[in-house]
């Protein structure tokens, strides 16, 4: 199967000319998902805060953060081009949205789920709302957190090779296109394994760093 | 209700007129309630749920606020300072203790110190003094709350609690989630920790025999937030308030009094010549220990030792004549 021509399922020799482009595209996929996690959590940590602040906020954010995420991906991207045209800032829109929709309501949730007793405790020692909320309430949340973050971040993983599809940026989905388009199976193959590599390396990283962020929640009760 | 004059001349807490309607409730939690805790006293409210004992404790640290009336400390209206202010100079102990669980043991007992600033050499040398006063092993300070016995946990909340040396400690219900035998050395322990540190503490508990056990004095509230007695545990005891009072003690009042009565304040009688085979018992026991052993020996008297040396001895006559004072 990994015969050495053009015509077989998977030419390896092929990676190899195009090794270049293939770190290019694994860097601009990394990167793009990068910007839409971080503006993602930066904007979701800001709208968790409103809703847990202003508890009446709590269920139109979050509907909200649902709805977006039910327009199809392909279906957002086409809205959005006449407007921003054909540009990163397109994809990273759309990506963004979809990532609200994971962490909002983990944040909530998270922060909600802390035992009262704790909370009540941070107050009887004399805590402010505020320092309450960053040196206990967030803290205690980040299992919940990164629970959020790594199905946010998979997820946009995917996306990304989608959004090449509508030529928005590239990533390693323009390998899928690419290979479609001359129905060439080679590069449809490293595009989606290196999608699937991406996706669980990313995984594996968000569980080692809960491990380390979370010393607390190492030992077995 | 009037509260009896306090023995000492300082009243660390007050609380005048003091009542409590929650939102949307028609009966008050807490009625026009009035009374002195006295510094230095360690004062239990006791009482079945429902009684306003928690919403009164949590009004003297502000974690709930009054509907009116007024409560001082210090003769200074709390509601003159901010609320984090008042809690920080009031150590606060919670029957889930609800220890910070990303935070070491050492960082928890730190909690108040960090916020009003000490610097870190002042923080650990506390620390260490407090992993002391509590009985704590040191080599647990590392570690992380869900790694510590139920037990081992209330003592670093109270060590958290005392941090910053609050003059008042508030209290609530903190051994009702440890096991019987857990909870009667920690109820030792407090008694030695307010007898060698003098803070004022307020507990709330629904436990009458805990109460009778730790308290210098003992507010017993009715279900609707009426004060029925505020007393120490003997006058309780000789002369209950009414019907709800003494159905709330509950039997055997004048053997709970003996109890509550070390052998070393009875009168003793003399001792008669030959004592060698009489029942004895230590000069450091209780009134009702000594009853117990002249009613398991069929003696007349027990003899009364002090490190083995009879010192002198007690009879029925002697016991009778506490319980009847």
């Amino acid at each position: 199967m990994l015969a050495a021509d053009a015509n077989s399922f998977f030419w390896w020799q092929w990676v190899i000319d195009h090794q270049g482009t293939v770190r290019e595209r694994v860097i601009e996929h990394v990167q793009q998902t990068m910007i839409a996690v971080g503006v993602g959590f930066a904007i979701a940590v800001v709208l968790s805060i409103i809703a847990l602040r202003f508890e009446w906020t709590a269920r139109p954010i979050t509907r909200l953060t649902g709805i977006i995420y039910t327009i199809p991906s392909l279906a957002l991207f086409t809205v959005l081009i006449p407007i921003t045209h054909l540009t990163l800032l397109t994809a990273e829109i759309a990506l963004v949205s979809y990532t609200l929709l994971n962490l909002v309501p983990n944040i909530v949730a998270g922060v909600q789920g802390i035992p009262q007793a704790t909370r009540d405790a941070a107050d009887g020692m004399g805590m402010g709302r505020v320092r309450r909320f960053w040196s206990v309430e967030l803290p205690l949340a980040v299992p919940q957190i990164f629970a959020g973050l790594r199905i946010a971040t998979v997820s946009t993983i995917g996306l990304v090779t989608i959004s090449s599809f509508v030529a928005l940026g590239g990533g390693v989905g323009s390998f899928i296109n690419d290979g479609r388009s001359r129905g060439f199976s080679t590069p449809i193959v490293l595009g989606v394994a290196l999608s699937i590599i991406l996706a669980v390396g990313f995984d594996l990283l968000f569980v080692i760093g809960q491990w380390l962020a979370t010393p607390w929640a190492r030992r077995a009760r | 209700m009037t509260a009896p004059p306090a023995t000492s001349s300082t009243i660390a807490i007050g609380l005048r007129d003091v009542v409590k309607r929650y939102p949307g409730s028609d009966i008050a939690a807490v009625q026009q309630l009035s009374m002195e805790i006295p510094a230095g006293e360690l004062v239990v409210f006791v009482g079945p749920s429902g009684c306003g004992k928690t919403t009164t404790l949590r009004m003297i640290n502000r974690l709930e606020e009054v509907t009116s009336g007024v409560i001082l400390i210090d003769g200074v209206d709390i509601k003159d300072r901010a609320p984090e202010e008042v809690r920080r100079g009031i150590g606060y102990v919670i029957q889930q203790v609800g220890l910070f669980p990303h935070r070491t043991i050492r960082d928890n007992i730190a909690t108040v110190p960090k916020l009003l600033g000490w610097d870190k050499a002042r923080i650990a040398a506390r620390v260490d003094e407090l992993v002391d006063l509590v009985d704590l092993d040191p080599t647990l300070l590392r570690r992380y709350p869900a790694a510590l016995s139920g037990g081992q946990q209330q003592r670093v909340g109270v060590a958290r609690a005392l941090a910053a040396d609050p003059p008042i400690l508030l209290m609530d219900e903190p051994y009702s989630a440890v096991d019987p035998v857990v909870r009667a050395r920690l109820q030792d322990e407090l008694v030695s920790l307010h007898q060698r540190l003098g803070t004022t503490i307020v507990l709330v508990t629904h436990d009458i025999d805990e109460a009778l056990k730790v308290a210098d004095r003992i507010a017993i509230f009715e279900t609707g937030g009426r004060l029925a007695q505020y007393a120490t545990p003997d006058e309780l005891l000789r002369a209950p308030a009414d019907a709800f009072v003494e159905h709330f003690l509950g039997g055997e009042r004048s053997l709970r009094r003996l109890a509550l009565v070390p052998l070393k304040s009875v009168a003793w009688r003399a001792i008669g010549a030959a004592v060698d085979h009489m029942p004895s018992i230590d000069s450091g026991a209780s009134a009702r220990q000594a009853l117990d052993v002249l009613v398991s020996s069929g003696a007349e008297q027990v003899v009364i030792t002090n490190d083995g040396k009879a010192v002198g001895a007690v009879g029925l006559a002697e016991l009778t004549a506490v319980v009847a004072s």
